[in-house]
């Protein structure tokens, strides 16, 4: 059984986005990932990082 | 949001069968087809063509083109057909082929993004419109909040990069981890899950 693709992670602070996309490129699976504002809380930038695994962009992956 | 759309001038359709089939098509106002029989064998090919070509024309025509357009001057003006040329290039007894020219060019697709608008007008990341129209799930999974990294968390991370030990971490999600992503282990709400990784798999069982 295979383990599921990761999830998308909501409020992630900007420092800790670089972790949070090298642990979701573990699974090869992964061919995207989209990190978009969330919002900034008390000064410090959140975001909401999302993995994909086709081309959000298109129709192929 | 849309950011290419493909568009055609010219359409070269073939159809191909080994029975008998017959096949009807109108673009913009509808006109009345005429039928022939290609197959037949008894006559010359060129008149084949001609003639089809000449159904052609009459169906794309206000009037048929071989009508006594003398008789009827004066009488209401012809209406505007709108639409596309099409002209026979090839037919045999199994196969047909039209080559159709549009006035306009005609879009026949598109590559386009979906952004769900989230509170206060912030759009969120971005999914295929393609997949969301076929119903293909392309976002991996529901999303969850983060919860920063905790001790457990910070062992795993480094004893992770280690040759083999991502390995034996999937293993080990596979049997007692329901399964779940190593990024979704590290910084989902899994803290007791975190907690058991690392005395089974760093610290070592007692």
């Amino acid at each position: 059984m295979a383990l599921q693709p990761p999830s998308p992670q909501t409020n992630v602070p900007r420092d800790d986005a670089g972790d949070v996309v090298d642990a979701m490129l573990l699974d090869t699976r992964v061919r995207w990932i989209a990190i978009v504002f969330n919002a900034t809380v008390n000064g410090v930038d959140q975001f909401t990082v999302t993995p994909y695994i086709s081309d959000p962009t298109s129709s192929g992956g | 949001m849309i950011n290419r759309v493909y568009l055609v001038k010219t359409v070269d359709v073939s159809l191909f069968s080994n029975r008998a089939t017959s096949a009807a098509g109108s673009a913009g106002v509808p006109q009345p087809v005429q039928l022939l029989n290609i197959a037949n064998a008894n006559t010359d090919a060129a008149k084949q063509f001609e003639a089809i070509n000449q159904i052609l024309a009459n169906a794309g025509s206000p009037a048929p083109a071989n009508a006594a357009a003398a008789g009827d001057a004066g009488a209401m003006p012809p209406p505007v057909a709108v639409g596309g040329s099409v002209k026979l290039a090839m037919a045999t007894s199994r196969s047909v082929s039209f080559v159709e020219t549009f006035r306009r060019p005609l879009v026949i697709g598109y590559l386009a993004s979906d952004y769900a608008i989230l509170k206060g007008g912030m759009l969120a990341a971005p999914t295929s419109t393609f997949n969301m129209l076929e119903g293909r799930a392309v976002i991996t999974g529901k999303a969850i909040p983060y919860q920063g990294c905790d001790a457990d968390c910070a062992r795993i991370r480094p004893w992770l990069k280690q040759a083999g030990n991502q390995a034996k971490l999937e293993s080990w999600l596979e049997a007692k981890g329901g399964a779940i992503s190593i990024a979704d282990l590290l910084t989902g709400d899994h803290a007791d899950l975190r907690r058991n990784a690392v005395k089974d798999l760093i610290e070592g069982p007692n």
